[in-house]
C-alpha cells in the first residue's frame, strides 16, 4: 500500500489533518522559491555618465530566477527594479538588472548623463529556481 | 557574510548575506580583479565547516540588527574598520 507523504502547516485556528488547502500557511504539495543567494551591491554612476553596471558572477550555471530591489544611497526605502527613479535635484535615473546563466547585471542609467557621482544600493535575492 | 571590496580604496561595494556559506557561494564573485572579499563566518566545504574572522562576528551582529551599515566599513590590510 502505498503512502502519501509531505508536510503541511495550517494558518492558526485550523486544523491540519482536515482543513482545506487555501487554509494553509505552506505545504510541500507545491513548488516554491528556495533561495541560493543574496547579498548587496552598489553602484556608482559618475557625472557625466549615460549608465553604468556592476556584475556578479553567480556560478549556478543555469539562469535563476531573481528578484531585485534598489534605492539611492540617501534614500531610506529600497522599491524593486525595474523602476524610475526622478528628483528634482538629480534628475532622472532608471535602474534595472539583466540575469543569465553566468551573470547578474545591475544597471543605472541616465538618460541626459548623471548630473555628479550617484551612488545606488542594490539588494539581490537569487533563486535555485531555474527560468532558462 | 562575504564582503566584497575594492583592493585599492578597501571601501565596500557588496556583500553576501550569512553566516555559513554554500559552495555555490564561495564561487560567487561581485565585481572583477578590482575588488576583493573578505569572509567573516564559515564555508561548507566536504561536510565540514571553516571558520573565517570569526572574533569579527560583532560586525555581523551590528550589519544584521540594522545598528550599522555595510557601506559603513572599509577593508584595509585584511582587516576590516568601522567609519566615523
Amino acid at each position: 500500500m502505498s503512502k502519501d507523504y509531505g508536510f503541511k502547516i495550517s494558518q492558526s485556528g485550523q486544523d491540519v489533518k482536515t482543513c482545506d488547502d487555501n487554509e494553509l500557511i505552506i505545504s510541500s504539495k507545491y513548488k516554491t522559491l528556495t533561495i541560493a543567494a543574496s547579498g548587496n551591491q552598489n553602484v556608482v554612476i559618475p557625472s557625466g555618465y549615460y549608465w553604468e553596471d556592476e556584475f556578479i558572477a553567480h556560478g549556478l550555471g543555469y539562469t535563476p530566477a531573481v528578484t531585485v530591489y534598489g534605492k539611492k544611497s540617501t534614500d531610506s526605502e529600497y522599491q524593486i527594479v525595474p523602476y524610475g527613479y526622478s528628483s528634482f535635484d538629480v534628475g532622472d535615473y532608471f535602474l534595472k538588472f539583466l540575469i543569465d546563466g553566468t551573470y547578474l547585471r545591475l544597471i543605472v542609467e541616465h538618460g541626459g548623463g548623471a548630473g555628479a557621482n550617484t551612488t545606488f544600493n542594490f539588494k539581490y535575492y537569487i533563486f535555485n529556481n531555474q527560468i532558462g | 557574510m562575504i564582503i566584497f571590496y575594492n583592493k585599492k580604496t578597501g571601501e565596500v561595494v557588496g556583500s553576501i548575506d550569512g553566516r555559513v556559506h554554500t559552495e555555490v557561494q564561495m564561487k560567487m564573485y561581485h565585481g572583477g580583479k578590482e575588488n576583493s572579499k573578505f569572509i567573516i563566518g564559515w564555508e561548507e566545504k566536504n561536510g565540514k565547516k571553516i571558520g573565517h574572522n570569526l572574533d569579527k562576528i560583532g560586525v555581523l551582529d551590528k550589519i544584521e540588527n540594522k545598528k550599522k551599515e555595510l557601506f559603513n566599513y572599509k577593508i584595509c590590510n585584511n582587516k576590516i574598520k568601522e567609519l566615523s
